[in-house]
């Protein structure tokens, strides 16, 4: 059965380590997601309804569950795998409170140092928190 | 009326695993075991040191720039989201790009470059955090 729970702390048995509700709600992360943007597969995801591929470098990311507002944090880490020397990139969001658009480029080492180049990634790891609507 | 649970563990009654927790907004849901971040870690790397961390059983110095946390709770699968940042407090040389991902269960990689000379470096201060779903 069903059962719901009302309480502004919690604590451990003995009284000790005090969390109020509000932490464990505002602290966890309300989307979290690993993908291959070479293959468009979700590898595993948190509130994560689908990815759209717009193009090279360039996806977007649907909420199941939207945000409150557009102001939530959001961080990516893309990678193409071991042993490439050449791994920097940039990311950059355009949130709304259903999606946000991650756009990925490959720079070739630290001689690179203009827009690089828009890049599918192998792997992508992205997160958000703040409020859920 | 304020309340307080004082409670170890936390279950879930349908499944052990999953127990919602209501949205800030309170119109939808998240899932409380899901959302929680299952590592983190503040990692010295210049001269290797695990300052403070969450859920690391050790970390491997692989070589410059790299190095290996494992868990000391694995995850379910390879397949979790991994982040991190690099930064040095003398000389403020920052990462110039990371290359953070999942390896296996029980561990994952970590990578930077320096960015002045987009070499491998280690930094001093490193954290990193990873969010999926444990064993």
């Amino acid at each position: 059965m069903a059962s719901e729970l009302r309480v502004n702390t919690l604590k451990d048995a003995s009284g000790n380590n005090s969390i109020a509700t509000s932490f464990v709600a505002g602290g966890s992360a309300k989307a979290w997601a690993k993908y291959g943007m070479d293959d468009a597969t979700i590898d595993d995801s948190l509130n994560l309804a689908s990815i759209t591929d717009n193009g090279t470098g360039d996806f977007t990311n649907s909420w199941s569950s939207s945000f409150g507002t557009i102001n939530y944090a959001n961080l990516a880490n893309c990678n193409i795998g071991a042993g490439n020397s050449n791994f920097n990139k940039q990311d950059f969001y355009t949130p709304l409170v259903g999606s946000v658009r991650l756009y990925t480029t490959f720079h070739n080492g630290s001689s690179d140092s203009g827009t690089g180049t828009a890049y599918d990634f192998q792997f992508v790891s992205l997160l958000a928190h703040g409020d859920l609507a | 009326m304020a309340s307080i649970l004082k409670v170890d563990s936390l279950t879930g009654v349908t499944t052990a695993g999953s127990i919602s927790v209501t949205g800030e907004g309170n119109s939808t849901t998240t899932n409380l075991q899901q959302g929680l971040c299952k590592t983190w870690l503040s990692y010295n790397h210049d001269t290797p040191a695990v300052r403070d961390s969450f859920n690391v059983a050790s970390v491997t110095d692989a070589a410059t720039g790299q190095f290996r946390p494992s868990y000391s709770n694995n995850m379910a699968s390879v397949n979790y989201a991994a982040y991190g940042t690099a930064q040095n407090s003398g000389t403020v040389r920052l990462a110039t790009g990371s290359d953070i991902y999942s390896t296996s269960a029980s561990d994952y990689f970590v990578r930077y470059n320096n960015s002045g000379t987009d070499t491998a470096y280690d930094y001093d201060k490193v954290t990193a955090a990873v969010n999926g779903d444990l064993a």
